[in-house]
């Protein structure tokens, strides 16, 4: 089941390249955006890095924000759902399987606007960036697990594509604020540590994201 | 239990519900409000901007009640798919929403006082703002979706994602450092040196306590009749 749940995902990742390359459009153009504007001359490098990670972050968030909610559009409309569905079993294989592909994506969004912000910033991120890679892989983990569901969750409303980012946001903004933290120190040359609360906050809130989705998936498809 | 039967029989008909909880409400929140104003002294430092400590601590206490139902509704209606507990989901959700404006509100018009600024990011502020911008989504994902079993479930849903989030969001300001941490711990460190204060946020805490299950009983009555005249219509065709 699961085998079948992760070559559908697949198959609409393909068909979806449109999607994903307006997605890097909109993260690159909101790369060029926060440069043009938060680039002051003069700032120390602690304002500079604290400025390059909220801007990073605001990127990942809207980009991941418009990858989810238009995914989730295209299962409804080409019903890619439905087989998985009227397969009848368990929920976990279809959410599992959207779950990984997604967070691939987003993983490469990610990099992706990592590198464009970087570059037009300027701000140099590779002194350390297998932390930041990991802190990424973390992040969209996470980011993924929850917004999977809010967006099939959202996609019955009205106006869905404003309602996706109003439920999905508040949620989302103590885990941003404990990456901001995390994502700071890491362009300082920080490694990741087990002991650092924060550290421990954004693992503990991917573990409880990916729980809380395969607790609630069911009932959000059954609808 | 029917909506019908829900609304007949433990809203409209309850004497309890009808009679005795608004008076008795509206007795203890005159009760607190003389108290708090005539009987407790006047702080030295804070001065009048103090008495909202007494109405502020009581809706938040009565927030996370609300809160809380919220759950407990959204897994019960989940679990026996009875209308009734999605009526409780919504009326508590609203009364939530409400609590925590208060609260927000309030701590605001406290902070300008004691900080000058009307908000700043200090953790319980900020637990405050995040509190009740999930509960505002959990209350407008209800206007947005269409009036069936959808509603119905994914109200649930996103009840129980919402509930789960808040202890983390409580964790979270924690992580903040100690210097940022600027919200005065009364209780614990013991600045209720005068017994009126004590009588004063117990009387308050109680009579805010009674307000909010009225509120939330007059929310349900609203929504449980609008359920019935929907049902009403869509019998009719």
């Amino acid at each position: 089941m699961f085998s079948a749940c992760f070559q559908k995902e697949l198959r609409l990742l393909h068909r979806s390249w449109r999607t994903i390359g307006t997605v890097l459009i909109f993260a690159l153009l909101l790369a060029v955006t926060a440069s043009v504007t938060l680039r002051v001359p003069g700032l120390s490098t602690l304002t500079q890095r604290s400025i390059f990670c909220g801007a990073y972050l605001l990127i990942f968030l809207f980009s991941g924000t418009i990858f989810l909610s238009a995914s989730w559009d295209q299962e409804r409309r080409e019903r890619a759902f439905l087989g998985s569905v009227l397969a009848g079993g368990d929920a976990w294989p279809p959410l599992a399987a959207k779950v990984i592909v997604q967070t691939g994506v987003l993983f490469f969004v990610g990099l992706f606007a990592g590198f464009s912000l970087s570059l037009l910033f300027p701000f140099p991120i590779t002194r350390n960036l297998p932390t930041l890679v990991a802190l990424l892989g973390i992040a969209a983990l996470g980011y993924v697990a929850l917004g999977s569901v809010l967006s099939a969750l959202s996609s019955a409303a009205r106006d869905r594509d404003i309602v996706f980012p109003i439920l999905f946001f508040p949620l989302l903004l103590p885990f941003i604020w404990a990456l901001g933290t995390l994502g700071v120190a890491a362009l300082d040359g920080a490694r990741l540590n087990v002991a650092d609360p924060h550290f421990v906050f954004v693992v503990a809130f991917d573990v409880i994201s990916i729980a809380l989705a395969s607790i609630v998936f069911p009932y959000v498809i059954e609808e | 239990m029917s909506i019908e039967t829900f609304v007949q029989h433990t809203i409209f008909r309850s004497p309890w519900i009808h009679r005795v909880l608004p008076a008795f409400t509206s007795a203890l929140v005159a009760f607190a409000i003389g108290y708090v104003f005539m009987v407790t002294p006047l702080e030295r430092v804070m001065g009048a901007a103090q008495k909202i400590f007494y109405f502020h601590v009581g809706s938040a206490l009565s927030a996370y009640g609300a809160i809380a139902l919220v759950f407990l509704s959204s897994v019960m209606y989940l679990v026996d798919r009875k209308p009734a507990w999605d009526l409780m989901n919504e009326a508590a959700s609203s009364i939530a929403f409400l609590l925590c404006s208060i609260v927000l509100v309030s701590g605001m018009i406290w902070g300008h006082s004691a900080w000058n600024v009307w908000f700043r990011w200090e953790p319980r502020l900020a637990t405050f703002l995040f509190l009740w911008l999930i509960v505002l989504s959990c209350v407008l994902l209800r206007s947005v979706l269409p009036d069936d079993s959808r509603r119905r479930t994914l109200g649930a849903v996103m009840g129980i994602i919402a509930a789960v989030n808040i202890p983390i969001v409580i964790f979270s300001i924690k992580l903040l450092a100690r210097n940022e941490q600027l919200h005065p711990e009364v209780v614990a460190q013991q600045g209720l040196q005068d017994p009126r204060y004590v009588t004063g946020l117990l009387i308050s805490v109680a009579a805010v306590a009674c307000l909010s299950v009225w509120l939330f009983f007059v929310r349900l009555g609203n929504a449980a009749l609008r359920a019935e005249v929907d049902a009403h219509f869509r019998r009719r065709g």
